[in-house]
């Protein structure tokens, strides 16, 4: 989206302009959903759950939205990572993380290789349910800044020059905080990993 | 192997999130398209010409949130910890004389209890996080007793929520908070400077003698005489803007004070304070109004004893012993939040505690360690917040107290976190003196060693200036 649509939208919004909310609404609802449904897994009514309070959420605080401060995407991605987090705070079983690490502890002695950044992580290990769920406890003890760059750029291909737009900051700064990101992901990564087998750095 | 290894970093990345896409549902556009109706008609009740931007219905948990979510927030609440002590702990001090004012600090001296009633309201701050909290509190004071207040927050359904009960004794050298809601009980033991710290900050900065006697000074403009609840009232104003707690820049203070011009005892205290919060110029305004006073209330011993009842969690922190083991844990934890080591170890007085200080790094850190603490802390309640940052900050008391006790000792303690990093195994960070032949070390790498004054002043002397 150019700049000058997003400021036109941010103006129609401080308005109370319901076409700048529609116009918002129809630009973001679907990224808004994909991005929730991955963190959320296969549970459609979740999702639904937490879209529809993130726009609520927005709805209700767009007409103080400032420019000046960031992109739309962002502003409303925070508000939806806000919902998440609630969500994960309040409902989202422990036990499904618990599942997952036991299976990662279960691994142990088969995933040096791909860990160590040797080689690709085996299909079987891709394709696996706890693996999945393990990536999206991570994800989402990020900060939402970095949850937007690894999402943007590691699952939809966006490139740099793309995301930058997106955020509205320089192609310098999206790598420098790319790399951050990445770090942050390994980390907590290795975090709850850790938490399961008590041993094994992630090399990412 | 380096090069493999780089080379399959991001592409592991790009797996590993990828993971998520084969469970995640596609978005239902059925329902896409009803949200779509309803949050336009959302967002238009709350546009400019529609009826509000609030929420309908706040969860206390929510308000906990909106109270500790910005600096700003976070220092209003402790003004008005601040303001509920200021009437009472007044009590403790007297004062000069002088005239009209001064003959109100006459009439409060003799006062040996009171109880007041503050009511407090933020407004304006980042458009996009706008700053509405209304709170208010009663306190009851005494100069026998100590003091305890009660803070209430008024949610977006015009419902006073009670959020927390403070109760400090001097005598008994404890500050005590009960959550209700939650349930917590948090006792602090404070040793004799805090509790003389609390109280001299109370008698000197903030308290309406103070405040009276600057006024006295030069500062101040009479507002005639007026009527407040009928009574007839002498008014005086001071627009100092030093003369609130500091909450940006470029503040301006509208400070008023009304008195019974029979009793010659405060009926209303009305201050308004704004002040700009960000590089944007967005001001925020705090409306404070100390009112409702009741002078020389009867006071029992039992008024100012917490009512914990079954049920109640209480927590009783008392600080970790100040000794080498726990000042390198308070280290080891200060490198994990912070990535560094503070440039001091020892607060500026005993009330802006290290732990608090570091909690204020912490917002600007990204280490792994400040991320998780970061957003452990995200959501939680008042209560929640401080048992956390009690239990989980304890080391780094320890170790301000151990700094603390080599002062008291005169054992000659020097610290050179500015300048040294974790990564230093041969510099020191830490020593104090043993012996006269003898001082500890602790390095940059947490090791310890026992050394030589010679040796102690070679190593001091490869230290980077």
């Amino acid at each position: 989206m150019g700049k000058q649509t997003e400021t036109e939208i941010a103006e129609g919004l401080r308005q109370g302009n319901r076409d700048a909310w529609l116009t918002l609404y129809d630009l973001y609802a679907e990224k808004v959903w994909r991005n929730v449904a991955r963190l959320m897994g296969g549970d459609p009514a979740s999702v639904a759950d937490i879209v529809q309070e993130t726009f609520l959420a927005a709805a209700r605080s767009a007409g103080n939205f400032n420019p000046r401060r960031g992109s739309l995407w962002v502003w409303l991605w925070t508000i939806a990572k806000r919902q998440v987090a609630l969500h994960y705070r309040k409902g989202r079983q422990r036990s499904a993380l618990v599942q997952a690490q036991t299976w990662w502890t279960s691994r142990n002695g088969q995933k040096d290789d791909w860990l160590q950044g040797v080689e690709k992580p085996p299909p079987e290990v891709l394709e696996s349910r706890e693996l999945a769920e393990l990536v999206r406890y991570t994800l989402a003890e990020l900060p939402a800044e970095y949850q937007v760059l690894l999402m943007a750029k590691y699952i939809d291909g966006a490139a740099v020059e793309q995301i930058a737009d997106q955020v509205k900051g320089s192609r310098v700064a999206v790598r420098s905080k790319l790399a951050r990101a990445r770090k942050a992901f390994r980390e907590v990564f290795t975090r709850l990993t850790h938490r399961a087998s008590g041993m094994q750095e992630v090399a990412l | 192997m380096r090069i493999r290894k780089n080379k399959h970093a991001e592409e592991n990345v790009t797996s590993l999130l990828s993971t998520m896409d084969r469970q995640a549902v596609a978005p239902d556009q059925e329902f896409l398209k009803r949200l779509r109706e309803r949050s336009a008609r959302e967002f238009t009740a709350g546009a400019p010409d529609g009826s509000t931007n609030t929420p309908k219905s706040i969860h206390i948990a929510t308000l906990g949130r909106i109270i500790m979510r910005s600096p700003l927030t976070k220092l209003a609440a402790a003004a008005v910890v601040v303001i509920a002590c200021w009437i009472g702990l007044s009590l403790w001090r007297t004062t000069g004389s002088g005239i009209a004012l001064a003959d109100v600090l006459a009439q409060i001296e003799k006062v040996k209890s009171a109880r007041s009633q503050v009511s407090y309201k933020i407004t304006g701050g980042n458009p996009n996080k706008p700053d509405n909290v209304e709170m208010r509190h009663t306190s009851l004071t005494s100069r026998e007793y100590g003091c305890k207040y009660s803070i209430e927050l008024l949610d977006p359904n015009g419902e006073w929520i009670q959020v927390s009960e403070r109760y400090f004794s001097p005598q008994k050298k404890t500050e005590i908070f009960i959550y209700p809601t939650e349930k917590i009980c948090m006792c602090q033991e404070l040793e004799d400077a805090q509790v003389e710290k609390i109280q001299q900050e109370e008698n000197t900065a903030r308290d309406p003698f103070g405040f009276l006697k600057e006024v006295l000074n030069n500062k101040y403009e009479s507002l005639g005489r007026s009527t407040i609840d009928g009574v007839e009232v002498a008014g005086f104003r001071i627009t100092d803007p030093n003369w609130f707690i500091n909450i940006g820049k470029n503040q301006q203070v509208d400070y008023k004070i009304w008195a019974d011009v029979k009793t010659l005892l405060p009926v209303r205290y009305d201050i308004l304070a704004s002040a700009e919060v960000d590089k944007m110029g967005d001001r925020v305004t705090h409306h404070f109004v100390i009112h409702n006073f009741q002078w020389d209330v009867p006071v029992a011993a039992a008024d100012f004893e917490p009512p914990i009842s079954d049920g109640y969690t209480v927590r009783v922190s008392k600080l970790p012993p100040g000794n080498e083991e726990t000042a390198i844990q308070g280290l080891k934890l200060l490198v994990e939040l912070l990535g560094k080591y503070p440039e001091n170890i020892i607060g500026s007085d005993p009330r802006n505690t290290l732990d608090l200080t570091v909690l204020q790094l912490v917002e600007k850190s990204e280490t792994p360690a400040a991320l998780r603490l970061k957003e452990e802390l995200k959501g939680l309640t008042e209560g929640k917040i401080t048992i956390k940052r009690v239990d989980f900050l304890m080391p780094i008391r320890g170790l301000e107290r151990f700094g603390r006790r080599l002062q008291w000792d005169k054992k000659d303690p020097a610290y050179y976190g500015k300048t040294v990093t974790p990564k230093d195994a041969d510099k020191v960070l830490l020593r104090w003196k043993v012996s006269d032949k003898e001082y500890r070390v602790i390095f940059g790498d947490l090791h310890a060693e026992t050394v030589s004054p010679e040796k102690l002043a070679e190593l001091e002397k490869a230290l980077p200036k």
